[in-house]
């Protein structure tokens, strides 16, 4: 009887043991992460036989429960995921906000803005060295500090984040090696021995899968009860059992580090996924636009200072600066800005082909994809050309083509030239033009510039010269030929600045002779356009006086001197408002403002850096003229830059930051605050209470008083048995 | 409604409202300091567009309104000169007249003659008069002397030719819109017809023919015309510029106004703000005092 009773009082006091030893442990977790307090399950004994039936046996623990939830445990990871690729990617893009400073003081636009106001100067002062020397350093501003240097902290930006991302990715192994430890341990300790829970490594293991949410976007399939869990992350098991999948990374060129062993594709959330969506798409996108800015500036401005002349009215020798790979190459593919880089491989294949016009190319070594980017263009040695659509990874492109010669996105078009000789002793202007075709190789083209008078080309080193003879000076200007002949014996002198939309040829035409002089009778001169369509008809007659300025149109006029006229004689003369149709010079960099093709190589001249003076504000060799610096500032009125202007196009590049950095900021600001929640309901479960705990002590403690008194009191009743 | 509450809930929610509170004050310091609502294109990304627009329109205005300025005191020099130039064709017209009257003697005509030699070099010199070392009258060739004088053995004028060319000098004055600023010496004083009377008139005078002189008369006052023509075109295209200068300031004081709404933070509603958001930190800080001072364990 005693043994039984003495077993009932010691299981209660073994249990309240036990109850105060797992509420000490909740009390000192308090403050643990991921802790969730534990609370034992206590059972009656199995009862012994009596003749009267079963009798109580006391009290045991059944098992010692970890109280959760485990569907708020993966939201929270879901949660925690969203918050992880919102809090890096709010901090990347505030970087580069910072980096635009676009409302400060020395913002790109600000530079921009400084740039067209010394062009506007220059066109009010076109005499004045000092103004040219103060657009030279205002040029210098916009393309150092601003193009150059923005490009290059965005670049520095990139890097950093693929650091970064390579210290998540070496943060994520470690975590998954040592979840995979943990399902080795649990499953020992759990599948052992029937009621066993890991409860402080299951804890241990479930804030080990949060902290890997935070970084991807982690699915967890729980396997034999909870005791191994089983995780997927973009497509591939990275911890399986009791063995976890490193993943890789590699860094590609410029600094880019590409992730390897899971399909970042099929990731969604999570730092890493942030990161990489900055590295690959955010922070290129920005930079594109910076490059196709500064790319439309260098072409819109060389393309009309090329149009121009300096203060020396003409040119006896220039230079071309691009250099051309080959000259017997068509200038549209020989290595000059705005053409494709062309990279040449002699291994890579196509595979496959996709739908569309896509194929797969295929080559082997890990420099293989090194090189390219998307938008290059790639020589196989089948011979074709291929557009790179993307980098799938090392070894492998998908690409569009194959084209025969990669004949795009050149700056050279089919068009015209129009080349002005002026002789310096009579003043006298000569205006020819020449064809010039998109296939134009430098060689042919230098061959039809050395067709004209008085005019010499010749290639060296792949770079084009154009001097002319003594006492001559070229250039390839719009100037209109001022005195283009006679008509009849009269003298016709224009002057004005031709403003029609396309190159013209202006027929004058006698159509009535009055009485066989200009200023007799009803005399009349039709002027007709190349289409033949009538553009004015000039009074003439017994009104006119010799020398009278009559207006054509297009802001070009024109007199007539006296002498005699006889219908149907003729004059023609061309009217040009755009010299250089083609864009060649522009292409070849023969009298041009920039140099470069993107933000990262836009600079101003040599040439230009060299003598201000040879800053284009004129078209003719009037030092007062500043018809061409007019034309230069226009540019900043003209939709030139994907349908917008320049400072609209920036402007709406810093506002789609701007969106983009706010949406990010309230994604974090929003998740953040959800997380909260989730935790404080979480913790409203699993969370340790120190009231709960120290009034369950109390409980315990008196229960244990009670089985200690009750032991105390079956030992009293042995003794005075024993003395009987 | 939560229904267990422990300490760790209590530490987290006032913690996110502790930080919230300070990152609104820290904004709306921000804003006080700097004294914009926008500091950064995320805070207002329309708004920013809006800025900047204005803030580049702002730019192009300023520049305008300086070219303004440099035309409109182009054109007044412009006048001023022609003005003179006017004043001294009147009063060669007078000599003239005297000089034909048959009661002036040789003599006389010798005397008048030799002052419209003095009075044909002051024209000259209004004719290729100079504005910060650039040639008026000489079309864009600023750098040549418009009107080159030939001189006899006397020293006197005996021809002049017109060397500069005739095209015109604008100014950019809007987006696309620009002004002409110069009128050629060939418009203003035809030519060299302007000076071939005048020296005609000179010798006939001098040489007795009268007639001759009469001749001219009708020339001379042709020119007269063509100078206050030119007046005339100086004055016109000096309203339009005053007129341009207007709009381009008032242009300016709207988009003030607009940028002060958009960009301008209101400083007393930020500080009555301020002190709204002052008081909520206090308080949540306060009551996360009182409640985490509490616990069980002051009363076993």
């Amino acid at each position: 009887m005693a043994s039984a009773d003495l077993s009932i009082g010691l299981s209660g006091l073994l249990t309240s043991q036990r109850a105060l030893q797992t509420i000490g442990h909740n009390i000192s977790n308090v403050n643990t992460p991921g802790y969730s307090r534990q609370a034992l399950s206590l059972v009656a004994r199995t009862p012994d036989t009596s003749p009267y039936g079963p009798i109580g046996a006391g009290v045991t623990i059944d098992q010692i429960l970890r109280i959760k939830d485990d569907l708020l445990d993966s939201q929270i990871n879901g949660f925690t995921s969203l918050l992880g690729s919102a809090e890096v990617q709010n901090d990347t893009l505030q970087n580069l906000e910072a980096i635009f400073n676009e409302l400060s003081e020395s913002s790109l636009n600000n530079r921009l803005e400084t740039f067209f106001r010394s062009i506007q100067q220059l066109s009010t002062d076109p005499e004045l060295t000092s103004i040219r020397f103060q657009l030279l350093q205002d040029s210098l501003n916009l393309v150092n500090n601003g193009f150059n240097s923005l490009n290059e902290q965005f670049r520095q930006i990139k890097i950093d984040v693929s650091k970064r991302i390579e210290t998540k990715v070496s943060e994520l192994n470690s975590i998954t090696s040592e979840i995979a430890l943990l399902n080795k341990r649990i499953g020992e300790i759990e599948i052992g021995a029937g009621n066993n829970n890991a409860n402080d490594m299951l804890d241990k293991r479930d804030n080990l899968l949060k902290k890997l949410s935070k970084l991807a976007d982690i699915k967890v399939i729980a396997n034999n009860n909870s005791s191994s869990v089983d995780v997927l992350l973009g497509g591939s098991l990275v911890v399986y059992g009791n063995s976890s999948g490193a993943i890789t990374s590699s860094v590609a060129g410029d600094g880019i580090t590409k992730l390897q062993g899971i399909s970042v594709d099929s990731m969604t959330s999570g730092e890493l996924k942030g990161l990489l969506n900055m590295q690959n798409t955010t922070i290129p996108k920005y930079m594109q636009d910076l490059d196709t800015l500064a790319a439309s500036l260098i072409k819109e401005i060389n393309n009309i200072h090329s149009e121009g002349v300096g203060l020396s009215g003409g040119f006896t020798s220039l230079t071309s600066t691009n250099a051309v790979n080959s000259a017997t190459d068509s200038l549209a593919s020989t290595g000059l800005p705005f053409a494709p880089s062309v990279t040449t491989y002699t291994t890579g294949t196509v595979t496959s082909v996709n739908g569309g016009s896509t194929s797969t190319v295929t080559g082997s070594g890990t420099a293989f994809t090194s090189n390219v980017k998307a938008n290059d263009w790639i020589k196989l040695s089948d011979g074709n050309y291929y557009k790179v659509l993307s980098v799938t990874n090392d070894t492998t492109l998908t690409v569009e083509g194959g084209f025969t010669s990669a004949s795009v996105a050149t700056n050279i078009t089919n068009g015209s030239l129009y080349v002005t000789i002026t002789n310096d002793s009579t003043g006298e202007i000569t205006k020819t033009s020449i064809s010039i075709a998109s296939d134009e190789t430098l060689n042919s083209l230098t061959a039809k510039l050395n067709g004209i008078t008085n005019l010499n080309a010749s290639v060296s080193s792949n770079l084009l010269t154009i001097t002319s003879d003594s006492g001559y000076k070229y250039s390839f200007t719009k100037g209109l030929d001022t005195n283009p002949g006679n008509i009849g014996a009269s003298t016709v002198t224009l002057s004005g600045n031709y403003s029609g939309n396309d190159n013209d040829i202006y027929t004058l035409n006698v159509q009535n002779a009055g009485t066989g002089s200009i200023g007799t009778g009803s005399a009349v001169i039709r002027v007709t356009d190349a289409s033949g369509a009538v553009v004015a008809n000039l009074d003439v007659g017994s009104s006119y006086t010799a020398g009278d300025v009559l207006q054509i149109a297009g802001d070009v006029s024109i007199s007539f001197g006296s002498g005699a006229i006889v219908v149907n004689q003729k004059l023609t003369f061309d009217v040009t408002n755009d010299p250089d149709t083609s864009n060649m010079l522009t292409a070849l960099g023969i009298n041009t403002f920039f140099a470069g093709k993107d933000a990262s190589s836009i600079a101003v001249t040599q040439y230009i850096r060299d003598d201000v003076t040879r800053i284009a504000a004129a078209s003719t060799a009037s030092q007062g003229d500043n018809t061409n610096a007019l034309r230069l500032l226009n540019l900043q009125n003209t939709a030139s830059t994907n349908s917008a202007t320049f400072s609209d196009f920036l402007h709406s590049t810093v506002a789609k930051l701007g969106i983009e950095t706010a949406e990010k900021a309230s994604e974090k600001e929003s998740f953040n605050s959800l997380l909260t929640n989730l935790e404080n309901s979480r913790q409203e479960i699993a969370g340790v209470s120190i009231e709960e705990e120290m009034i369950n002590t109390i409980r315990f403690q008196q229960a244990f008083q009670a089985s200690a008194r009750f032991i105390s009191v079956i030992s009293e009743m042995s003794n005075i048995l024993m003395k009987i | 409604m939560t229904t267990r509450v422990n300490l760790e809930t209590i530490i987290n929610s006032t913690l996110l409202n502790v930080q919230r509170s300070t990152s609104n004050l820290s904004k709306l310091q921000e804003q006080i300091s700097t004294g914009k609502k926008v500091n950064r294109p995320s805070d207002a990304p329309a708004g920013t567009r809006r800025i900047l627009n204005i803030r580049s329109e702002e730019f192009r205005l300023d520049q305008y309104a300086s070219n303004v300025q440099t035309a409109t005191q182009t054109m007044n020099f412009n006048s001023s000169t022609l003005q003179n130039t006017a004043n001294v064709l009147q009063r060669i017209q007078e000599l003239t007249m005297q000089g034909v009257n048959a009661t002036t003697d040789q003599n006389g005509r010798n005397i008048i003659a030799s002052e419209i030699n003095q009075l044909v070099e002051s024209i000259l010199q209004n004719a290729n008069a100079t504005r910060s070392s650039r040639y008026i009258f000489a079309g864009t060739a600023t750098k040549t002397i418009p009107f080159e004088a030939t001189r006899n053995s006397n020293g006197e004028i005996s021809a002049v030719t017109y060397k500069g060319n005739r095209e015109k000098i604008k100014y950019p004055v809007g987006p696309g819109t620009t002004v002409q600023v110069n009128q050629t010496g060939n418009e203003v004083f035809i030519g060299n017809k302007l000076f071939s009377s005048i020296i005609n008139i000179r010798n006939s005078l001098a040489s007795g023919a009268v007639v001759s002189a009469q001749n001219e008369l009708d020339n001379l006052d042709n020119a007269h015309n063509s100078v206050l023509d030119s007046i005339a075109k100086a004055g016109g295209v000096a309203n339009t510029l005053e007129l341009t200068g207007n709009r381009i300031r008032d242009t300016k004081l709207s988009l003030n106004e607009i940028l002060a709404t958009t960009e301008s933070a209101d400083i007393t509603e930020l500080v009555l703000k301020l002190t709204e958001q002052e008081n909520i930190f206090q308080a949540s800080l306060a009551s996360g005092a009182v409640i985490l001072n509490t616990s069980i364990l002051d009363y076993l």
